[in-house]
């Protein structure tokens, strides 16, 4: 019985890990993964990535005046937001921007995108002094 | 047998590890209001229409701390008194406010433009007394400026501290912010400020650094006034909308400067002004302005590390003076003539002055409640109801502190004395009686004489005017009108004339020889001249007899009525219509010959 139990709680997780990426195996060790690093010059490209590749932005955010990015409506079929953080982006000024760090991770194939907002949360996205877009393939 | 358990174990684990990334969290607000529940922190987190963000899509934020020590000058210590201070202080409300309003740094990093700047505008005002004056100076001069400290990518604190002790910071006007600075495209340069503006800044004499202790900052502030400090801030900081801020969740955000305007022991936290405009945070428990908020003593150890670079700044206050010159004693004064009162004045008093009159030690009456301090003088029309006194003063006070002086010693002021005048009414080349002057004042607060009445002659005259006021005189008779209508006068004034013309109304149909059928419809009219008064009575005649009233009012503007005979008026050959001023009734006139009404 528990045998059995096994064997189709192992055949439904495998079904679903190859409906999300074709090819990819149970463990992330089991193929080649990339990093694809964005930055705001980046903004309005299409990116080809694979299945499993890391995207990681980078941008620049005015914390000290009260403004951050903000991801609008992040496309959960495909990406899956794996991290945040901020860093210094200029040393020992007060007011100074962070550099803001997102990674997402492509989790099925297909075409989508990632659309970033930078604002004041109480002012609303659409005072937003910046946007940032990114067209993604994931292959 | 163990083998099986393994890899039944690590399925359940890899199952409950996928699933719980598919799992939809919470949003941002509710998991920072949930984490002040859990917490027991005393904020409060506000809704805004863009907070429906994941927590999968904003996970924690890994900051990295920022260096806070680079201050290109340290600043001098300050000599922290121990001193017994009140248990609470809002530079908003100690004695006056002295605290400008909440600023807009937008979307250029220049927080450290703005504690700076404010804290130089609330130590003038300190300074100066001057309360609740928005002395708005030019953050843009440190945005800009080569060593103001920094630009929109951040800035030091000490570095514009010496820039605002240096030089100073000119008035807002002289150099607008725009939130660019000099490296932007378009650039915005020092040189784009006002011609020659380091001539005239606002500047302290010193700045110290104040020691991150409660006691400390305390001290300060009610030492020095509102303080310049740092802080870190995380992302739940943005969702702020009152309360008493403490840390609860979110990802370090970024480095910022504010101000330090008070503090609450029985609350245990600071009253801060934030420099995010007045659309974010609170009142902070006075007045009605947001963009302030409370944060927690507490938050000075810790994460947020408040108040860990602390700066006060001095500038000694001023001595300023306003002398009474004129009237300065033994000056003998006419009610109702034209004075004027002078006065000088050294520092900065303030902007305008209130000038009373006073008999002895006791208020009379306010002569200006705001006049502007620089010009110097003030002209005084004495009105005509101040009574006579030899022990009268003039006090004169800044409107915006206790700055103030009086007259050395007594003046007098006389009562005002009285002029007469008269004038003649005719109609027609002769004098007109019976005449109505009726009297009231244009200007001044002169006693207003009885009316008279012409005499045979025309003639007319009153006496009791007072000096310093100006009167109407107006003639009023019924049936007349008058020109001019009216006459303005002050001091002896003879030949207040005028001439009144005598109101007439005249029938101009049925005039004589008319037949009207009896049950026709037909028009009355009539022409006017003068005042014969708004209304006219319309009376059918047999005969010089009055037969019926046709109208009782009709307006006599209109000129004309519309009357529908009785069916069985009686018909005859002797009718004549008169027609009647209802509110003089010798203005009247009657169809010049007989007309005829006809049976139906």
């Amino acid at each position: 019985m528990v045998n059995k139990f096994i064997f189709i709680l192992y055949c439904f997780v495998t079904l679903l890990q190859y409906d999300l990426c074709s090819g990819v195996g149970l463990t992330e060790e089991m193929h080649d993964k990339k990093i694809i690093t964005l930055e705001q010059q980046d903004k309005g490209k299409e990116i080809h990535v694979k299945c499993g590749d890391l995207i990681e932005i980078k941008l620049e955010q005015m914390g000290g005046a009260g403004y951050q990015w903000y991801v609008d409506n992040l496309d959960k079929k495909h990406l899956e937001l794996l991290s945040e953080e901020a860093k210094a982006a200029a040393e020992g000024r007060i007011g100074a921007p962070v550099l803001g760090i997102w990674r997402f991770k492509a989790t099925k194939k297909g075409s989508t995108e990632i659309r970033m907002n930078h604002y004041r949360v109480w002012e609303g996205k659409e005072k937003a002094i910046e946007h940032f877009l990114i067209k993604l393939v994931v292959e | 047998m163990f083998k099986k358990k393994l890899v039944l174990l690590g399925l359940v684990l890899f199952v409950a590890v996928f699933l719980a990334g598919t799992v939809s969290f919470a949003d941002e607000l509710s998991d920072i209001q949930a984490a002040i529940k859990a917490k027991g922190a005393k904020w409060v987190a506000g809704e805004t229409s863009m907070m429906k963000i994941s927590k999968e899509e904003r996970k924690k934020r890994l900051g990295l701390i920022l260096d806070l020590s680079p201050i290109e000058e340290q600043p001098v210590a300050l000599q922290e008194q121990v001193t017994v201070v009140p248990a609470s202080l809002d530079w908003r409300n100690n004695a006056g406010d002295y605290v400008t309003p909440v600023r807009n740094q937008a979307s250029c990093g220049s927080c450290w433009a703005f504690a700076t700047t404010a804290a130089l505008e609330s130590a003038t005002v300190i300074a100066h007394s001057w309360s609740g004056v928005n002395l708005d100076l030019a953050e843009q001069i440190l945005v800009s400026c080569d060593g103001g400290g920094g630009d929109c990518g951040g800035g030091y604190i000490g570095a514009a501290s010496s820039y605002i002790r240096n030089t100073g910071l000119p008035e807002e006007t002289c150099f607008p912010y725009r939130a660019l600075d000099r490296y932007d495209n378009p650039p915005v340069t020092c040189d784009q400020a006002c011609p020659d503006w380091w001539t005239s800044t606002h500047k302290i004499d010193s700045y110290s650094g104040i020691s991150a202790t409660v006691d400390a900052i305390k001290n300060a502030l009610n030492t020095n006034g509102p303080l310049v400090t740092t802080m870190a801030v995380y992302n739940d900081f943005f969702s702020y909308t009152g309360g008493v801020y403490t840390h609860v969740s979110g990802g370090l955000a970024g480095y910022h400067a504010v101000l330090i305007i008070g503090y609450d022991d029985p609350g245990q936290y600071f009253i801060v002004k934030n420099s995010w405009g007045a659309g974010w945070g609170s009142t902070a428990g006075y007045g009605l302005e947001k963009g302030y908020f409370m944060i927690a003593y507490s938050q000075m150890s810790g994460d947020v590390s408040f108040g860990a670079s602390t700066l006060a700044y001095s500038i000694p206050s001023e001595t300023s003076t306003i002398t009474v010159t004129y009237p300065n004693g033994g000056q003998d004064w006419q009610a109702g003539t034209p004075q004027t009162i002078t006065w000088t004045y050294t520092g900065n008093p303030g902007s305008s002055v209130k000038i009373e009159l006073y008999r002895g030690a006791s208020f009379s009456r306010t002569i200006s409640s705001g006049t502007p301090l620089a010009n110097g003088s003030y002209p005084w029309s004495i009105p005509s109801d101040v009574v006579f006194g030899t022990d009268y003063l003039i006090k004169i006070t800044s409107t915006s502190s206790s700055t103030s002086d009086m007259s050395d010693s007594y003046f007098t002021i006389n009562a005002v004395s009285a002029f007469s005048a008269s004038g003649l009414v005719t109609s027609g080349g002769a004098g007109l009686s019976g005449v109505t002057m009726t009297f009231s004042r244009v200007s001044g607060t002169g006693t207003i004489p009885a009316s008279v009445i012409t005499t045979a002659g025309g003639n007319w005259s009153q006496t009791g005017f007072q000096f310093g006021t100006t009167y109407k005189v107006m003639p009023t008779k019924s049936g007349y009108a008058f020109s001019p209508a009216y006459l303005n006068f002050s001091n002896d004034s003879i030949g207040l004339n005028f001439t009144g013309t005598q109101g007439s109304v005249t029938v101009t149909y049925p005039n004589g020889g008319q037949s009207w059928k009896a049950g026709s419809t037909q028009t009355i009219s009539w022409t006017y001249a003068g005042n014969p008064g708004p209304y006219v009575k319309i009376e059918l005649l047999k005969g010089g007899i009055l037969n019926r009233t046709v109208s009782s009012q009709t307006s006599i503007g209109s000129g004309s009525f519309s009357w529908k005979l009785h069916p069985k008026q009686t018909p005859g050959i002797d009718y004549r219509i008169r027609i009647t001023s209802t509110s003089d009734s010798t203005v009247t006139d009657t169809s010049d010959s007989n007309f005829t009404i006809l049976k139906r």
